[in-house]
């Protein structure tokens, strides 16, 4: 069965209190006060279970105003709706009881019909207004919910043209292997310190909220961001928990000039910025300038057309002659790859190798370049060209998986029908110094070995 | 007597009385308390005590339980009487004890008018 809900009725009148109880004891719970100062008792023991009072203006021993002061200057009593019974005595009363602080009125005499319908309709928009609380705040930091957070910003914008101010998104570097080590709850612990940390440094000129997961953001003044991040690192030593201290935070700055973007985009930008410097040592801030976007539309593009690049063999393979000091003779050849794209032309690796190993193209790149230089061995050995014994030459990221400095031919079926490739101390090269795994930084590698 | 008669009695609006309330034998139940309700005895002692502004408050409470009953001639006159002491003054207008007599003279018409019928109820038909 469900409850029903409670309603308190504060009225000094015995038989008022008898017929108002009597009109609303069929929907609801009804608990009686003859006086504000009973009242304020039995919300005291109810305050969690009272979903709206009844208020007489004239009682004895503290009058429905000096009663209204009173809830309304406590936070959680003051979210109470509250109708005052008035007497049609003139617009005096009403305007008094609604100036106090009063939801609604009813005059008497009493109307059930019309009782019953608005304390009905106040209890539902309290219930309403306590549920959109609930999505506007996020649950485990405390700090606003995306969509409202969004809003806000429009507000402030708004209602502040002539101040500058700017987004700030930060995120936790790896924090998702927080999560899988130290636990989930670890984590929600780590995210609700961040948020603390990030809330107090903001402070009052702006605000801050949750986007999900790891990532924060913050509204601030210009000024104001621009002075803290000269002063980072000066922090007083704030009492930061051991995991707080072992993880790395980011911060992407948008700094609002155009105010047509719409907010979300603003957001992307400085979470773009923030990205931008993932991985990288002891770059903490950055700021979203124009060329970040230009860069992810060009690496767009080019995601876009590594596809048909590679089935039309737009990639060509250059051999890079190697000369050897100690015998004064060449000694071998280096194996490069440029994307020679019909409309764009000539491309470095720089330009996509980078990229494809971010998106996982590269092993079919490796592929490619592999059937490439072993067909031009086979054409070499085949056309007298003597002494072309073996040519390694790894492309980062793109080693068969096998004991590190060694890969296996076989692994490339097509290949097997060229000369055999073999891996010789002298002439071969390793370019990719490190684990199949770490593609990130073996692109720095495998840059300063294809430039040559 | 019914209690339709008895409010024609008491100089009351019955018709209005029985659309606000849920039943009609809630309205003989408030009827019959309102010989407990202590409103029109406050007045009169606030009245003596040369008390103005508890006056008011008793004036005003009897108003609005007279309104709330559908006693539409009791209500007239304490309305009155009400509306006289609302002033801030520091003591009782002199023109209220006359409306005060009024009011007497309502009240005691109304009572007795609802004791009658009480008084018929127990009769055996």
């Amino acid at each position: 069965m469900v409850q029903k809900k409670h309603v308190l009725i504060v009225e000094d009148n015995e038989l008022n209190r008898a017929i108002l109880g009597e009109i609303l004891s069929s929907d609801y719970q009804v608990l009686e006060a003859e006086n504000g100062q009973e009242a304020l008792e039995v919300l005291r023991h109810h305050k969690d279970s009272i979903a709206l009072i009844l208020l007489d203006v004239m009682m004895p021993v503290m009058d429905g105003y000096a009663f209204l002061d009173r809830i309304k200057a406590d936070k959680e009593l003051s979210l109470i709706p509250v109708i005052v019974m008035t007497q049609s005595d003139g617009e005096e009363d009403e305007v008094s009881a609604l100036a106090h602080g009063a939801t609604d009125f009813v005059p008497k005499p009493y109307r059930p019909q019309v009782i019953l319908h608005r304390v009905a309709s106040l209890i539902k928009l309290r219930e309403t207004a306590a549920m959109v609380n609930q999505f506007q705040y996020d649950r485990l930091t405390g700090l606003y919910s995306k969509e409202f957070f969004y809003q806000k910003v429009r507000e402030q914008l708004l209602e502040n043209p002539e101040e500058d101010y700017c987004i700030v998104c930060s995120n936790i570097e790896n924090f998702k292997l927080v999560n899988d080590i130290f636990g989930q709850e670890a984590g929600d612990r780590l995210l609700k310190e961040v948020a603390g940390i990030t809330q107090s440094m903001v402070g009052d000129t702006g605000f801050c909220g949750h986007l999900g997961a790891d990532r924060f953001l913050c509204l601030q003044k210009r000024e104001q961001e621009r002075q803290d991040r000269l002063n980072f690192g000066s922090f007083p030593e704030q009492e930061v928990s051991p995991l707080l201290k072992s993880v790395v935070m980011r911060w992407g700055i948008y700094e609002i000039t155009d105010r047509s973007v719409p907010v979300e985009q603003m957001c992307d930008r400085a979470l773009l910025a923030a990205n931008s410097i993932k991985g990288q040592y002891n770059q903490f801030f950055a700021v979203y300038d124009e060329s970040l976007r230009d860069k992810l539309l060009r690496e767009q593009v080019i995601t876009d057309a590594m596809e048909p690049a590679l089935a039309e063999e737009q990639f060509v393979v250059y051999f890079q002659p190697k000369y050897s000091l100690n015998d004064d003779c060449m000694a071998g050849a280096e194996a490069l790859v440029r994307w020679d794209h019909p409309e764009w032309g000539f491309m470095s690796p720089g330009e996509f190798i980078p990229l494809f190993e971010k998106n996982g193209f590269i092993p079919r790149m490796d592929q490619y370049v592999w059937e490439k230089v072993c067909r031009q061995l086979r054409d070499w050995q085949e056309g007298g060209i003597s002494r072309c014994s073996g040519l390694c030459e790894c492309i980062p990221g793109g080693c068969v998986p096998g004991k590190s400095g060694g890969y296996v031919p076989g692994a490339y079926p097509k290949v097997r029908r060229g000369p055999r490739v073999s891996a010789s101390g002298d002439h071969g090269e390793r370019l990719c110094g490190k684990p199949r795994a770490d593609h990130q930084h073996g692109g720095g590698a495998a840059e300063a070995g294809l430039h040559h | 007597m019914t209690i339709q008669e008895c409010y024609q009695k008491l100089g009351g609006e019955f018709a209005q009385v029985e659309k606000r309330l849920p039943s009609v034998s809630l309205v003989r139940k408030f009827v019959i308390k309102f010989l407990d309700d202590a409103s029109f005895s406050e007045l009169c002692h606030a009245m003596q005590d040369g008390n103005r502004a508890e006056a008011f408050r008793a004036a005003h409470t009897l108003k609005g339980v007279s309104a709330n009953l559908g006693f539409s001639r009791l209500l007239t006159s304490a309305g009155a009487l009400t509306e006289l002491l609302r002033a801030e003054t520091e003591t009782i207008p002199e023109d209220a004890a006359a409306l005060l007599e009024e009011v007497k003279r309502d009240y005691e018409l109304t009572v007795s008018a609802i004791r009658a019928y009480l008084e018929s109820e127990d009769q055996p038909k």
